[in-house]
């Protein structure tokens, strides 16, 4: 259902049934595709079959990312028009949504920087990546901070381009990927890092969040968008 | 009579982003191709407007660029990470037979 939720909250923000809203959330292993892109492309199956790992695909653009319980996701639903961000350039909207969470990882001693296109790095490796959308009223940007995943299993289930490490100058996925834990040496929970992300939410746009749940209305909405896309080969698989 | 050939290239843009294609031509047409890759394309729901509009293109440098022009003027669509020329080049590195950037 995480990928329907996704979807629900821009849809309700943008038609003004739900205030502007920052959705924290977890998967359990998942590999989850850009809206672009070929599954038998990006996804190495047996390693997901041998591994517990589910493929999923999300509505927005970008790359593939893998997802585990050592993995924080945030998503940012603006309604349309909001003065904290334009809304008709993708780039301003990863450059100043990923604000908070620059600053959060900052505030936790992580020497976090944000990279255009749609990264957060640290020294040249990858922290976070972004993606997002302008569409159904609202300016939607989401992101994933690996807090402390098993990057040999993110190795392992995501076929990365050679064309694409090539540029990096790296041999392999894992060498272009970072931590939190790593970087900080230590161990650090996802709720660690959500809290500070919070904070530099809250400090980077002068808001104060207030925690909430979702309206019946985008749990009905979720659900049906879980019915008839997000359940579906067609849509996960089938491009 | 000639057979439809399968042609495929992945296609690093200067903007950073991958433009990977799949294509069938037959006579240096396109009967059919697919575009898929890690790059953002706003509305969304426009590049299979793209896919569609591509086939029975003569796979030439000319044909292909007034294609995709009327493509991102009709539709209004954004790209990020790609530029629109970068579409025409990735097909034309299928043409040719494999990678570029």
């Amino acid at each position: 259902m995480n990928m329907s939720v996704e979807e629900a909250i821009p849809r309700a923000v943008g038609e003004g049934e739900a205030p502007n809203t920052v959705r924290f959330w977890h998967n359990s292993n998942t590999v989850v595709l850009g809206c672009f892109q070929s599954a038998a492309l990006e996804v190495n199956f047996d390693a997901c079959k041998e591994t517990g790992t589910t493929v999923v695909r999300r509505f927005t653009g970008g790359g593939a990312v893998y997802h585990d319980v050592g993995n924080l996701n945030y998503a940012i639903s603006l309604k349309r028009g909001h003065p904290l961000v334009p809304d008709v350039d993708l780039q301003l909207v990863f450059q100043k949504l990923s604000e908070g969470a620059v600053k959060g990882l900052r505030s936790l001693g992580v020497n976090a920087e944000f990279q255009p296109i749609n990264d957060i790095q640290v020294e040249g490796k990858k922290l976070s990546g972004a993606a997002g959308s302008i569409r159904w009223g609202a300016v939607f940007h989401h992101g994933c901070i690996l807090v402390a995943s098993d990057l040999a299993i993110l190795g392992r289930v995501l076929n990365v381009p050679q064309v694409k490490l090539a540029a990096r100058h790296v041999a392999s996925v894992q060498k272009r990927v970072t931590t939190v834990r790593d970087e900080l040496g230590e161990n650090v929970t996802t709720r660690d890092v959500r809290d500070r992300i919070v904070w530099g939410i809250e400090n980077s746009y002068s808001v104060r969040l207030e925690e909430g749940t979702l309206t019946k209305s985008e749990l009905s909405t979720a659900k049906e968008l879980y019915d008839t896309k997000y359940s579906k080969s067609a849509w996960n698989l089938e491009k | 009579m000639t057979g439809a050939t399968s042609l495929s290239a992945d296609y690093k843009a200067p903007g950073g982003k991958l433009l990977r294609i799949r294509l069938r031509e037959t006579s240096d047409r396109i009967d059919s191709v697919e575009i898929s890759g890690d790059f953002f394309l706003i509305p969304e729901d426009s590049l299979p407007k793209l896919e569609k509009m591509l086939e029975d293109v003569p796979l030439k440098e000319k044909e292909l660029k007034l294609l995709v022009d009327r493509f991102f003027r009709g539709t209004s669509a954004h790209a990020l990470g790609v530029a629109p020329d970068d579409f025409v080049r990735a097909i034309l590195a299928a043409k040719s037979g494999g990678s570029g950037s």
